[in-house]
């Protein structure tokens, strides 16, 4: 009979104290963040899209050997005797034409291996997070700047100096050869 | 809806009505939460109280077949790709997908050497958005969210796009 009373009552003040922590929580400030309308202020080392600064890019290929998924593509060609490409602001001269610098947001892992390598200090991680797409294409990030027909005429005037020093080296065996032949 | 779509083409009544659907799928979207890895802990925390996807009217449904969208959320590996399909095929129409992460996107970090991974699930899913981050933050899913929304809700306007 004891029991039976102690139960109920027991019952009763661990629900009161069970329901008090609840009431109490009513008065609580609300920890939802009101996404769309109210966005957090992400921290400036955040890791989230990625961003190159290509015109401090001396295309030295760091970045993309250091991807552990290979998701940065990078062409160059290099520049001509005469021709001047200019400095980055760190001071190092660029002597190649970075026809392309595309980076797949797709693939990427966001490590930030990419970063830390880079000697001018171009490729980074940005805040920036909403880019969500229809289109999986639309993840691929194109930064080089020349258009298809540049790196068109780029690419031959590179097989052609390629074609000349072969030819030349070949007239310098040939002569190479040639030379010990009439000798003897 | 097909009946619908086939015989009230130009009728303004169909179209009204369209709209009127569209704006009631688009606004409890209730989801199969595919959480597969560790994506599937972002998603969580989508759901828990600092995101709260109950704001959007979507909730996580146990049953394909209460759902309207699927968020595959982790690595598909070759061995759970015919269950993901299984799933995706009892789900009524209309059904939307959700990919979400490198791995989902495109087989992320085993896109190159994973034997054993999908190397995206629009292999064997129609995907309608893409939401890139290993993992994306919440916030970052939910603006896929909204973006499958602005998709839904334009869906009679647009023809043949889903």
């Amino acid at each position: 009979m004891k029991d039976y009373f102690r139960n109920i009552y027991q019952a009763i003040v661990t629900i009161l104290i069970g329901m008090g922590v609840t009431f109490r929580h009513l008065f609580v400030h609300a920890v939802t963040i009101q996404y769309p309308h109210v966005k957090r202020e992400l921290p400036a080392r955040s890791r989230q899209k990625l961003f190159v600064n290509i015109d401090d890019c001396i295309g030295c290929f760091q970045c993309a050997r250091a991807c552990p998924v290979d998701c940065i593509m990078i062409e160059t060609v290099k520049a001509g005797k005469d021709e001047d490409l200019g400095e980055t602001s760190n001071g190092q001269k660029k002597r190649l034409h970075v026809v392309k610098f595309d980076i797949d947001m797709a693939k990427c892992c966001y490590c930030a291996d990419c970063v830390f390598p880079c000697p001018t200090e171009c490729i980074y991680m940005t805040p920036d997070y909403e880019f969500a797409t229809y289109d999986r294409n639309s993840l691929l990030l194109h930064f080089a700047k020349y258009s298809p027909e540049q790196v068109k005429a780029l690419h031959e005037r590179q097989e052609k100096e390629a074609l000349a020093k072969a030819q030349a080296a070949k007239i310098k065996a040939a002569a190479g050869t040639k030379k010990p032949e009439s000798e003897t | 809806m097909a009946w619908f779509d086939i015989k009230g083409e130009g009728n303004i009544f169909f179209a009204k009505l369209n709209e009127l659907f569209n704006w009631s799928r688009g606004s409890s979207p209730w989801t199969l939460g595919f959480g597969i890895a560790c994506c599937a802990i972002e998603m969580m925390a989508t759901g828990a109280s600092h995101y709260d996807l109950d704001r959007f009217g979507m909730f996580f449904r146990p049953s394909p077949r209460q759902s309207d969208v699927m968020i595959v959320a982790g690595t598909v590996t070759i061995k759970i790709a015919p269950m993901l399909r299984r799933l995706y095929e009892q789900m009524p129409e209309p059904k939307y997908v959700i990919s979400m992460g490198s791995c989902s996107n495109c087989g992320g970090p085993y896109w190159q050497y994973g034997y054993h991974v999908l190397k995206g699930v629009d292999l064997i899913v129609p995907v309608d958005v893409y939401v890139p981050g290993c993992p994306p933050r919440p916030e970052a899913l939910i603006y896929g969210i909204l973006q499958l929304k602005e998709k839904i809700k334009n869906q009679s306007k647009v023809k043949n796009e889903k």
